[in-house]
Order: C-alpha cells, then sequence, then structure tokens
C-alpha cells in the first residue's frame, strides 16, 4: 500500500509538476506582482513600496473612466455582432451541410493562420483615405471627398475586432451544435414543431452553452485589445489596452498600469460569471 | 386483421434505399385500428425504416403511405402519428411538465386546457410526482414513461414506438411490457412497436409482422407465427425449432423422450450430450445420426449427460414448412 501510494505521488509530481512550475512562475508570479505594484508609488521614477489607494482612486478620473466605458461598450458590441454573424455560420456549419462541411471549417480557420497585425494593417489599406472603400465611393461619384470616419474610429475598430474574433466565436458554437441529438430535432418536428419554434425551443435553449463559451472567447480578447485599436483608432478610439501599454512602455508608472489591468481582469470576470451562467440550459448539471 | 373499417395504416409497395442497400423491398401492410402491431426482426431486416417511413421520417423511394387514409408525404399535413424514440429524445432543457405539454404548445391549444391534459395524462402514467422534475433526475424506465406521456397527451391516431425498452434492464423491461400492454388497451388506439426479441412480441402483440431484409415474411397472430410459421426462416426466428430432413421442424417444446412417447409417435434413438437445468424446465441436446436435436421438458429429468435416449413427436406437432427454393 505505502508503495504504491508513492508510485501515485511520484506520478503526480511528473505529470502536474512541469505544469503548476509554468503556471506559478509566467502567471501566478507575474499577477501576484502586479497586485503588489498597484497599491505601491512612483517617486522620482523609482517605484516605491509605500502603500497607497491612489492608483485607484486616479481610474476613476473622467478621463480614464471615459476610455474604460468605451472599452467595454466596444468589446459587447463586438461581441453581439460577432453572436449575430458567428450563430448562422455555425448552424449551417453544424447542421445544414455534410459536403461542405470541411471546406468551410477550414475557411473559418484559415484567417487565423494569418498574423493578427497583417490583418490590422489591411483593414488600414481597406478604409483609409485611399483606401479601396473610399475610391470605390468616389469612383462612383457616391462622393466628392473621402469619408473620413471609415478609419481612425471606433468603427474600425469594431469592424476590425468582429473580423479577428469571430473565428473564436464560430468554433465552440459549432462544436456544441455539432453533437447536438438529431433525434431531438426529429422529437420536436414529430410533436409538431415547425423549423422555426423547433428552433427557438429547442435548438437555441440547447446551443446556449456553447454561445455562451463563443462570447467569452470574444469578449475577454476584445476587453484587452491593443494593437488594433491602436493602429486603427487613433486618437478618437482610444481603448484601456493602449492606455496601460503606455503605463509600462511610456510613462513608466506600473503601478497605475497594474491597477488599471487588475481592474480590466475584475471587469472580465465579473462578466464571464455572468455569460456563463446565463448559457447554462436548465436542468443540466453545473 | 380484416374488417370493412378503413385501415389506420396502410402501406403500398413502400421502398427504401440508402446508396446500394435496401432497406425496405417492396412492403404491403394493413394495419387496423385499435391493435398493438409489432414488426420483429434482427437487425437491418428494415423495420426501424418501416416505421420512420410510417411517422414521416424518412420519404419512401417507391409506394404509398396512409395514416388514417391521409398519405404521409408533406411536411404540411397534420399528422396522425407520434413516435417514441428508443433513447427517449426527451427535451434535457425542460421539465417533465414542459416536455409533456411541448406537443400541445405547438398544436396552440389553449393553455387552461394544455395544463389540464398534461395533469391529467401525467396522472394516468403515475408521473405526478414527477412533474417539476428534469428528464437527467429521473430512472430509464421513468423517462419511458414521460416519453409516452409527451405522445399519447396529444391523441394521435398512431403510436409508433422504436425499440423502445431496449435502454432498461431485464426486469424493468418486463414490467414495462405489461404496463404498455395495459396503457395500449386502455387509450385503445393502434400501436405499431418494433423490436428485435421474439419474446417481447409474443407477449405484447396482437398482430406480429415478421421482418426478413427489408420485406415481410409472415404476418399473423403470435400464435399463427409460432405453430404455423410461413417458412424456415420464421420457424428459426420465432422461437427454438430444431429442422428435420426435408421441409420438417419440430419445436423443441414438442420433442418427447423415454416412456412418455406414445405409440406412433417414436422417431428414433440418440445420445444426450449436454444437460441443462433451466429452473421451470430441462433443456436436452440430443445427437443423434450427426445432428442435434434439442428437447425442452418441464420440471427436473432424471437423465445424465452420456445416456441412451429414445425420443419421438407427435404427427399433428411437427411444423410443415414449404421448401427455401419455392419462395
Amino acid at each position: 500500500m505505502a508503495a504504491r501510494k508513492t508510485r501515485q505521488i511520484a506520478a503526480a509530481t511528473a505529470f502536474l509538476g512541469p505544469p503548476s512550475l509554468w503556471i506559478g512562475a509566467l502567471f501566478i508570479l507575474p499577477m501576484a506582482t502586479m497586485a503588489l505594484l498597484s497599491f505601491w508609488r512612483v517617486v522620482d521614477y523609482n517605484i516605491v513600496a509605500d502603500w497607497t489607494l491612489a492608483n485607484y482612486e486616479r481610474l476613476a478620473r473622467p478621463l480614464y473612466l471615459g476610455i474604460f466605458w468605451r472599452t467595454i461598450k466596444i468589446a459587447l458590441l463586438v461581441t453581439v455582432i460577432c453572436a449575430l454573424v458567428g450563430y448562422p455560420v455555425a448552424y449551417f456549419l453544424a447542421r445544414k451541410t455534410k459536403r461542405f462541411q470541411l471546406i468551410l471549417l477550414v475557411l473559418v480557420i484559415l484567417p487565423l493562420w494569418t498574423s493578427y497585425l497583417v490583418r490590422t494593417y489591411a483593414w488600414m489599406l481597406i478604409l483609409g483615405t485611399n483606401g479601396a472603400v473610399n475610391q470605390a465611393l468616389q469612383g462612383l461619384g457616391l462622393t466628392d471627398t473621402p469619408v473620413s470616419w471609415l478609419l481612425y474610429s471606433d468603427f474600425a475598430v469594431t469592424l476590425a475586432l468582429v473580423h479577428i474574433y469571430v473565428p473564436f466565436f464560430i468554433l465552440p458554437l459549432y462544436a456544441v451544435l455539432e453533437k447536438l441529438d438529431p433525434r431531438l430535432l426529429e422529437a420536436a418536428k414529430d410533436l409538431g414543431g415547425g423549423r422555426w419554434r423547433t428552433f427557438l425551443h429547442v435548438t437555441l435553449p440547447l446551443s446556449l452553452p456553447g454561445v455562451a463559451t463563443g462570447c467569452l472567447f470574444v469578449f475577454i480578447p476584445s476587453m484587452g485589445a491593443f494593437v488594433t485599436p491602436e493602429l486603427l483608432g487613433g486618437a478618437r478610439s482610444i481603448m484601456i489596452g493602449s492606455v496601460v501599454a503606455q503605463q509600462f512602455g511610456v510613462a513608466y508608472d506600473y503601478p497605475l498600469g497594474s491597477a488599471m489591468s487588475l481592474t480590466i481582469l475584475a471587469i472580465i470576470l465579473v462578466a464571464a460569471t455572468l455569460f456563463l451562467r446565463a448559457g447554462r440550459p436548465a436542468g443540466t448539471a453545473p | 386483421m380484416g374488417g370493412t373499417e378503413q385501415p389506420d395504416v396502410r402501406l403500398r409497395g413502400v421502398v427504401k434505399r440508402f446508396g446500394a442497400f435496401e432497406a425496405v423491398a417492396g412492403i404491403d401492410l394493413d394495419v387496423a385500428p385499435g391493435q398493438f402491431v409489432t414488426l420483429l426482426g434482427p437487425s437491418g431486416c428494415g423495420k426501424t425504416t418501416t416505421l420512420r417511413i410510417i411517422g414521416g421520417f424518412e420519404q419512401p423511394d417507391a409506394g404509398e403511405v396512409f395514416v388514417a387514409g391521409v398519405p404521409v408525404d408533406s411536411e404540411t399535413t397534420k399528422r396522425h402519428t407520434r413516435m417514441v424514440f428508443q433513447s427517449y429524445a426527451l427535451f434535457p432543457h425542460m421539465t417533465v411538465r414542459q416536455n409533456v405539454a411541448f406537443g400541445l404548445r405547438m398544436d396552440k391549444v389553449p393553455k387552461g386546457e394544455i395544463g389540464a391534459r398534461v395533469e391529467a395524462m401525467l396522472a394516468n402514467l403515475g408521473l405526478s410526482d414527477q412533474a417539476e422534475k428534469y428528464p437527467r433526475q429521473l430512472s430509464g424506465g421513468q423517462q419511458q414513461r414521460v416519453a409516452l406521456a409527451r405522445a399519447l397527451v396529444t391523441q394521435p391516431r398512431v403510436l409508433l414506438l422504436d425499440e423502445p425498452l431496449g435502454a432498461l434492464d431485464l426486469k424493468m423491461r418486463k414490467r414495462m411490457q405489461g404496463e404498455l400492454k395495459a396503457l395500449q388497451r386502455n387509450v385503445g388506439i393502434t400501436f405499431i412497436y418494433v423490436t428485435h426479441d421474439q419474446e417481447e412480441a409474443m407477449n405484447l402483440s396482437d398482430v406480429i409482422v415478421v421482418m426478413e431484409k427489408g420485406r415481410i415474411a409472415q404476418v399473423g397472430t403470435p400464435e399463427d407465427v409460432y405453430r404455423r410459421p410461413a417458412n424456415a426462416y420464421v420457424a428459426d426466428f420465432v422461437g427454438e425449432t430444431n429442422f428435420l430432413a426435408g421441409n420438417l421442424a419440430v419445436r423443441p417444446e414438442n420433442v418427447l423422450i423415454g416412456d412418455v412417447i406414445p405409440s406412433g409417435a417414436a422417431r428414433g434413438k440418440g445420445m444426450v450430450r449436454a444437460k441443462s437445468f433451466l429452473g421451470a424446465s430441462t433443456r436436452l441436446e440430443i445427437e443423434t445420426e450427426g445432428t442435434t436435436l434439442v428437447a425442452t421438458l418441464p420440471g427436473a429429468v432424471s437423465i445424465a449427460t452420456g445416456d441412451p435416449i429414445a425420443f419421438g413427436w407427435r404427427d399433428e406437432d411437427a411444423l410443415h414448412l414449404p421448401t427455401k427454393d419455392s419462395k
């Protein structure tokens, strides 16, 4: 018995040890450091372990509150648009096609093979003053001067984020819809449910876990988006990710940047709880 | 199955292919109202496909299907059948009550009426205490009853059941067989039941439809099918059979041994090769002239393995089967 127990401990250490070290060194330790930093202050470009709530108080200023609010708004909007665009795609992929399923699935995943940065730059080319959209509009005589709000705006940021993150909505939802027992749909039809009501009363509620996961996969990176708003948002559409980067990269205000990061984390945790709770259909195990 | 009444279900020349495989190879069948009809056969004989065609889940490649005189072919037709699925297919996100109410909601029955009918159906099937539970909280037998309630509450003309007891253990299966039979008498509608279990078919059915390779091998009462099998396939599939020379066969329980063989019934001598005591009966395997004859005798038998034994059967107990190539 004792030998067996020793073996079990050895096996547990062998399997769980490396990932524990990895997570400890690269996730828990930095997070703990940030949590500490967020309560310290900077004096003459030196970080001083002087306990204070001042960093969090600074976040409550209208400037930062406004940016937080815009970030949440854009992240939610991106999530909603991804859901509206992604649900029909996932539904079609999972339930309506057999022959093109693989091809379409590859098409959904394909954009993920190109760099995030490249895709963001592509939108600059499309939306810019001399970009494809403006040239087309002028060529068609629909406008004399280039449309200015296409680029460096909330519009540009939202559009690009939807484009970049919509596969992350489609894939988990596809996985759930694909596994949905076809007998349930047959039963609904047998009991007189037409297509629309079968969808509304059976398919949609049972796919909510996939919708919730997809929403999280879009909302979380959108909240922390940095490169896309930096390149496409310009001065008019700053998101909180850029401000955090400035604190660490330019302003050398690690405590303020840490306080912002932890606030973003708190917002995401609250949102995640809400999403997952809303996405649990009745009668399923928690 | 005669009578002048319009049949509840009528199949005419029904064919269904899946690729090159002909699952249903031309079926004609009339089912009279109020009967418990079983489609019986091994897996792959087309019984489930036939049921799914009657239910409108599969489009036949040829032939016609009528339920209550109405052709089953378009999605818009108000349907007279309801299906109880093998896996029950209960909606996991709905309570028992919501599951049972589903069909009535889809039929746009007034709310007050839905409530009353659902309560009555739940009470009828002993589910009143489970009304607020979700399917995963129920036992297999209870889920089975919910599936029945959900289908029956919509008052179909015909209830289709696709091996509904397959997922239950033996004891529960026996109990549900009794309940199903009583339920069918109680509601008085036609049940069409699919199973591969011949004992279950015998126990439940008014009429058994024995199927083989997409065709109907025989239609008859359980007694017909057992005592007067149409061919060797039916004799073999329904009950155990000793096939003899020519086109004769004899059931194990009709094989007589030792002193009880009346004059004129003696057929030969052999040796007991195996013996198993089954409680209510004893099963002997008798080796004779290179073949094995199975005999089932009531109670215990004082014969040992290796003993020489005389065997026989009455002429009237022998089954006369049409020779296979005459089909």
